[in-house]
C-alpha cells in the first residue's frame, strides 16, 4: 500500500457528543459494514460500554474509501476511550494518528473534555478537523457553536464541517475532509522497525493481541520481535488489519495500522505506549511518550460471602488478562476477612471493574471507600507510600503527610461560577485563573487534592450547575497535607474497613456525619449498637441504635403463612448481603457510607 | 388421614376501617346475592377433589370482610351446599366472624339453629374513642350487647378480638380493656398490636401528624401486661396473640399452624394440602368470571420445597406456646433442629435481656420475651 493513500485518524469528543454514532456512519458510508450487519455503535462492543454510552477500551478499524478525486484511500479509524481515567490511553491512540475529528455537539457546545482532548491532539501535532454534530436537533445552535470553535481553535469558519451522524447528513463531507486535510503518514520502510502499541487485548486462544501503528520499518510474519518496556523477545505468528473480522496480511508497513499476534501470554507484556522493534535490526530508540501507568484510586474488594474468595481471585485474574492497568493484592481485614486491595486508574475504572465482577462473574462484593495514595514522611526520615488507611503507622511515627494533587479545568456557563467556586472551596481547591471561551462560558483552572474529587465531586458539580458544567483533570504533583486517620467503632471495636484518611479540617464533620449515616443504614437489632468515630484515641462523635424492644407481630392464619414465609426468605437473601461485625449485622452499603455523606 | 378445616371468605363490609388493608368491597344486596350463588358453584367445583371430597372436616370458619352481614337464609343455602358436598365431623367447630353492629339477638338465635357454634366478635376496644380512631362502625354499647345476647341465646363458645397500641391509648386504658373483657366472660380472646399498614387511612393520618404511633416501649408493656392479666384470670396463652380458657383453643386456627389440610373458598382465600399452597384470585370480578366459566378461581399455587416447609414449620411452631417439637422436626425433615440451628440458638442465648426461649421436654419454646421479639427471632432461622 502506498503510504500517500493512507489516512490515520481519531475521533475525539466530550461524552455524548455523538462520537460512536459518527463512527458507525463512517463505517456504513465506506461500505465497511453492510447496513444489515450494523449493530448500533459497533466500536463500543462491551455491554457496559453501551449502557454507559462511553468507550472504555479503544479499538481500531480499517476502511476503504473512494474519494471524490477518484483515488482509493485506506482510512484507519482509531477509537479513543472517552473518559479522563484513561487519558494516557487516549494520548497513545492519538500518537498513532496524523489527524483527529474534534466533535462538538451543536446544542451543548464546547465542553471540558472537548478542550482537554483538543490539547492532547495538539500535543501530538495532529491536524484537527472541527466537526459540529447533531445539527438537525431543534435545540442546535450551530452558528453560536461555530463562534466558540473559532474562538478556541483559531480556525476559519469554512474549515468547520457540519453533520448529523444520526440522520446521515454531511458524512461525505467528513470523509472528504479526512482525505484532503489529514496528512499521509511518513516514514522509512527500510529503517529499523518501530511500531507503536496503542491498545491490546487478551484472546483466550491466541494470547495478548497488540494493536499497532508502524512508524518505520516493516512488521512481518515469523519475524523475531522485542518490546522496549521489558526486552523480552517473541516470534510473530500473524499480522493483519482489522475489518469486520481480523484479516491476516503478510506485512504491516509504514503508516499502516493493524494487529500483531506473537504468543505473548499476558497483556502486561503488550503495554500501551510501548514500541515493538525487530531483534535482527533493532531501532535504537523507543517511540516517545511511553509511561508506566500508575493507579490513582484504591479500594478493597471483599466477597460478601467469605466462601467466594477463590472465585473473586479467579475473576480478578481474568480481568487482569485484559487490563494491564488493574492491580490487586491479597488483603486480610479483621472486619471483612480475606479480600483484595485494588488499584484503579480512576473512579470510573473502579466502578467498571466492580460492576464487571458482579455482573460477569456473579460475585456479591463488599467494597470499601476509595482512597488515594499518600506519602507518609516518618519521624525516622523514611518515606512510605500508603493507599490503605488500615496500613497507616501510629500517629507518633508520622512526621507529615503528602497527598496527590490534580490540575483541573472546569467549563461552565458564567452564571454558575459562584456556585462552583463555593464547592471548589469546600473541596480545598486552589484557584489558579479563568479563561473565557466566549462571553457566556468560562474555563476555570484549579488545583485540587485528588482525595477531594474522588468521592462525588462530579455529581456535585453537575447539581450546582444544572448539569451544564463539565470537568477534566490531570495529575499534578504531591503536596504536603494535614491529614488524620478517622476510625469508626461499632460497639467499641474499630472496623478497619471503615477507617479513612481525611484532612484535619474535615475530621469532626465527617466523623459526625458518618456516624449519622451508619445509624440510618444499620437496621435495629435485639441489642443496642454504639457507633463512634475517633481520631487517635479521642472519640469525636457517637450515635446509638436503640435495641429492638417490641415487634409488631401480624396475625398468621391461612393466607398469612405464605406472605410471612416470603418475607423471611427475602430477609434471608438480604442477610447474605450483610457482614457480621461482632454480633452486629451490617449491610454492604454501610461500607460506602461516607460516599453518601453530604 | 388428618382432619381438615374449611374456610370461607366473604369480602363484604359496610365501610372500610381506618387500619384495614385487606381486600374487601362495599356491600350492596345484589352483589351479596350474586356472591352466594358463585360461592355455591365454587363449592361444587370441589365435589370430586382428590383430598377434600374424601376427608372429614373438623371445622368451618366464615371470615371476612363481615360474614355477619349474611342473612340466615343465605347462610343456610351455603350450609346446605356444604353438607351435600363434603363430610363433616359430628362435633364440628363452626365459627362465624361478626361485627357488633350487624348482629341482633334474633340473628344470633338463627345462626345458632343453623349450626354455628362459635362466635368471633370484632370488639377491638371497650373505649369509644379508640373505636373512632380505628374507624369502626360500632360503639362499646353495641359490642357489650352482642356479647350478652350471645350468652343469653346459648352460644357456648365466644371469642372476642381486641387491638392494642391504638394511637392515644394509654397503658391504664388498655388494662381497663382487658379487665372489662374478662368481666364479660368470653371463652377466647385474641389481642393484636395495631399494624399501621401502608396505604391505610391511619397511615396517612400518622404521616400528616394528625396521629402519633405508640412508642415501642408502651406497646411492649401493653403486650406483657396482657399475658400477665389473662393468665391470672385463667386464660392461657396458647399462641402469640391468642388466649383461651382450657379446652376453648380455636381448633380451626390450630389446623393452620400444624399443617392440617384446609380448603378455603371465596376471593383471595388460601388452601393447603399435601405440601401444596394455593390461593384464589382476590378480585371479586375475576372471581365471578372464573366461576361463570366453570373454572376454579385459582390465582396461583406452589408446592413447598422441604426447605420452605421447614421454615414454615419453625415460624408457625414458634408462635405457639407448645413451641417446636424436636422429635416431630426430625421425623419430618430428617435432620436435628438443635444441630442445624446451633448458631442461631447461640445468638438467641447471647441476648442480654430475659431469656428468649426455653428448652424442655424436647420442645423449643419462646418465652414472653421471645414472643415480644418474635420477628427478630424468626429472622435467625
Amino acid at each position: 500500500m502506498k503510504t500517500e493513500l493512507i489516512r490515520n485518524f481519531s475521533i475525539i469528543a466530550h461524552i455524548d457528543h455523538g462520537k460512536s454514532t459518527l463512527a458507525d456512519r463512517l463505517l456504513e458510508e465506506t461500505g465497511t459494514f453492510k447496513k444489515e450487519e450494523m449493530v448500533d455503535q459497533i466500536l463500543d462492543s462491551m455491554e457496559l460500554e453501551r449502557e454507559r454510552g462511553i468507550t472504555i477500551k479503544s479499538h481500531a478499524i480499517t476502511m476503504n474509501y473512494k474519494a471524490s478525486d477518484g483515488k482509493n484511500y485506506i482510512l484507519n479509524l482509531i477509537d479513543t476511550p472517552g473518559h479522563v481515567d484513561f487519558s494516557y490511553e487516549v494520548s497513545r491512540s492519538l500518537a498513532a494518528c496524523e489527524g483527529a475529528l474534534l466533535i462538538v455537539d451543536a446544542s451543548q457546545g464546547v465542553e471540558a473534555q472537548t478542550i482537554s482532548n483538543l490539547y492532547l491532539a495538539l500535543e501530538n501535532d495532529l491536524e484537527i478537523i472541527p466537526v459540529i454534530n447533531k445539527i438537525d436537533m431543534p435545540s442546535a445552535r450551530t452558528d453560536e457553536i461555530k463562534t466558540q470553535i473559532i474562538e478556541i481553535m483559531g480556525v476559519d469558519e469554512d474549515e468547520i464541517v457540519c453533520c448529523s451522524a444520526r440522520k446521515g447528513i454531511g458524512i461525505g463531507d467528513v470523509l472528504e475532509a479526512v482525505v484532503h486535510r489529514v496528512p499521509a503518514p511518513k516514514g522509512d520502510p527500510k529503517a529499523p522497525l518501530q511500531a507503536l502499541i496503542f491498545d491490546s487485548m487478551f484472546n483466550q486462544y491466541r494470547g495478548a493481541v497488540a494493536y499497532v501503528r508502524v512508524f518505520q520499518g516493516e512488521l512481518k510474519n515469523d519475524d523475531a520481535i522485542k518490546f522496549f518496556a521489558h526486552d523480552k523477545t517473541f516470534e510473530v505468528d500473524e499480522v493483519g488489519v482489522m475489518k469486520i473480522k481480523n484479516v491476516p496480511q503478510k506485512t504491516l508497513s509504514v503508516g499502516e495500522v493493524g494487529y500483531v499476534i506473537a504468543s505473548v501470554k499476558e497483556v502486561c507484556d503488550t503495554k500501551v505506549g510501548d514500541t515493538i522493534t525487530s531483534v535482527s535490526n533493532p531501532a535504537l530508540q523507543q517511540l516517545p511518550g511511553y509511561r508506566d501507568v500508575k493507579p490513582m484510586v484504591f479500594s478493597s474488594l471483599f466477597p460478601a460471602d467469605n466462601d467466594d474468595y477463590e472465585g473473586l481471585r479467579d475473576a480478578l485474574e481474568k480481568l487482569k488478562l485484559n487490563d494491564a492497568s488493574l492491580i490487586y493484592e491479597p488483603e486480610n481485614s479483621i472486619a471483612l476477612g480475606f479480600g483484595f486491595r485494588c488499584g484503579f486508574l480512576g473512579l470510573l475504572h473502579m466502578e467498571i471493574i466492580q460492576e464487571r465482577l458482579e455482573r460477569e462473574y456473579d460475585l456479591n462484593l463488599v467494597t470499601t471507600l476509595p482512597s488515594v495514595e499518600f506519602k507518609i514522611h516518618k519521624t525516622d526520615g523514611t518515606v512510605e507510600t500508603i493507599d490503605n488507611p488500615a496500613d497507616l503507622p501510629g500517629q507518633t511515627y508520622i512526621d507529615y503527610f503528602e497527598e496527590p494533587y490534580i490540575k483541573a479545568n472546569i467549563l461552565t456557563p458564567v452564571e454558575y461560577i459562584g456556585n462552583i467556586m463555593k464547592i471548589a472551596q469546600e473541596r480545598r481547591g486552589v484557584y489558579i485563573n479563568t479563561d473565557y471561551i466566549d462571553p457566556t462560558r468560562a474555563d476555570l483552572h484549579y488545583e485540587f487534592p485528588l482525595a477531594e474529587i474522588i468521592f462525588d465531586f462530579y455529581d456535585r458539580l453537575k447539581s450546582v450547575s444544572k448539569g451544564y458544567a463539565s470537568f477534566d483533570y490531570e495529575f499534578l504533583d504531591y503536596k504536603r497535607g494535614d491529614m488524620v486517620k478517622l476510625d469508626i467503632l461499632i460497639n467499641k471495636d474499630v472496623v478497619d474497613a471503615l477507617s479513612i484518611i481525611v484532612h484535619r479540617s474535615k475530621g469532626y464533620e465527617w466523623g459526625r456525619k458518618i456516624c449519622q449515616k451508619l445509624k440510618e443504614l444499620i437496621p435495629r437489632q435485639m441489642f443496642e449498637i454504639a457507633i463512634q468515630s475517633a481520631i487517635g484515641s479521642k472519640v469525636i462523635a457517637r450515635e446509638t441504635i436503640r435495641a429492638m424492644r417490641k415487634n409488631v407481630t401480624a396475625k398468621c392464619y391461612g393466607g398469612d403463612i405464605t406472605r410471612k414465609r416470603k418475607l423471611l426468605e427475602k430477609q434471608k437473601e438480604g442477610k447474605k448481603r450483610m457482614k457480621t461485625l461482632g454480633h452486629v449485622e451490617v449491610p454492604q452499603e454501610a461500607f460506602l457510607a461516607v460516599l453518601k455523606v453530604d | 388421614m388428618d382432619k381438615a378445616g374449611l374456610y370461607i371468605h366473604l369480602p363484604f363490609c359496610t365501610q372500610k376501617c381506618n387500619y384495614c388493608d385487606f381486600y374487601s368491597i362495599k356491600t350492596n344486596p345484589t352483589t351479596v346475592e350474586n356472591f352466594i350463588n358463585a360461592l355455591i358453584q365454587e363449592i361444587h367445583l370441589y365435589s370430586n377433589h382428590q383430598v377434600f371430597s374424601q376427608v372429614k372436616f373438623a371445622s368451618i370458619f366464615l371470615g371476612g370482610g363481615t360474614p355477619s352481614l349474611l342473612s340466615s337464609n343465605q347462610l343456610n343455602r351455603i350450609i346446605d351446599k356444604l353438607n351435600q358436598t363434603f363430610n363433616f365431623d359430628a362435633d364440628i367447630e363452626f365459627t362465624i366472624e361478626a361485627n357488633p353492629e350487624s348482629l341482633s339477638s334474633n340473628k344470633l338465635k338463627e345462626y345458632l339453629s343453623s349450626g354455628v357454634n362459635r362466635l368471633s366478635i370484632g370488639v377491638q376496644s371497650f373505649a369509644d374513642e379508640n373505636l373512632k380512631k380505628l374507624g369502626r362502625s360500632h360503639n362499646v354499647q353495641q359490642a357489650e350487647n352482642v356479647i350478652r345476647w350471645a350468652h343469653e341465646v346459648g352460644f357456648k363458645n365466644i371469642s372476642i378480638d381486641l387491638i392494642f397500641a391504638i394511637p392515644g391509648q394509654t397503658q391504664t386504658q388498655w388494662e381497663a380493656n382487658l379487665n372489662r373483657a374478662i368481666e364479660l366472660n368470653p371463652n377466647h380472646i385474641s389481642t393484636y398490636g395495631l399494624t399501621i399498614a401502608p396505604g391505610t387511612v391511619l397511615e396517612k393520618r400518622i404521616k400528616s401528624g394528625l396521629e402519633k404511633c405508640q412508642e415501642e416501649e408502651t406497646e411492649r408493656q401493653m403486650y406483657l401486661s396482657t399475658i400477665n392479666i389473662f393468665s391470672e384470670q385463667g386464660y392461657n396463652q396458647y399462641e402469640i396473640s391468642n388466649f383461651a380458657k382450657p379446652g376453648f383453643e380455636c381448633l380451626h386456627n390450630e389446623m393452620y399452624w400444624n399443617f392440617s389440610p384446609y380448603l378455603s373458598l371465596g376471593p383471595s382465600a388460601h388452601s393447603y394440602w399435601e405440601n401444596r399452597r394455593q390461593w384464589n384470585v382476590s378480585n371479586v370480578d375475576k372471581y365471578f368470571e372464573s366461576i361463570k366459566n366453570g373454572e376454579k378461581p385459582i390465582a396461583e399455587f406452589e408446592n413447598l420445597t422441604l426447605e420452605q416447609k421447614q421454615l414454615e414449620f419453625i415460624f408457625l411452631s414458634l408462635r405457639r406456646s407448645s413451641g417446636i417439637d424436636i422429635d416431630k422436626f426430625y421425623q419430618l425433615f430428617k435432620t436435628s433442629f438443635l444441630e442445624k440451628y446451633k448458631s442461631s440458638i447461640k445468638k438467641l442465648e447471647s441476648y442480654q435481656g430475659d431469656s428468649l426461649f426455653t428448652f424442655e421436654d424436647n420442645r423449643f419454646k419462646l418465652t414472653s420475651e421471645g414472643f415480644v421479639l418474635y420477628n427478630e427471632v424468626c429472622g435467625l432461622f
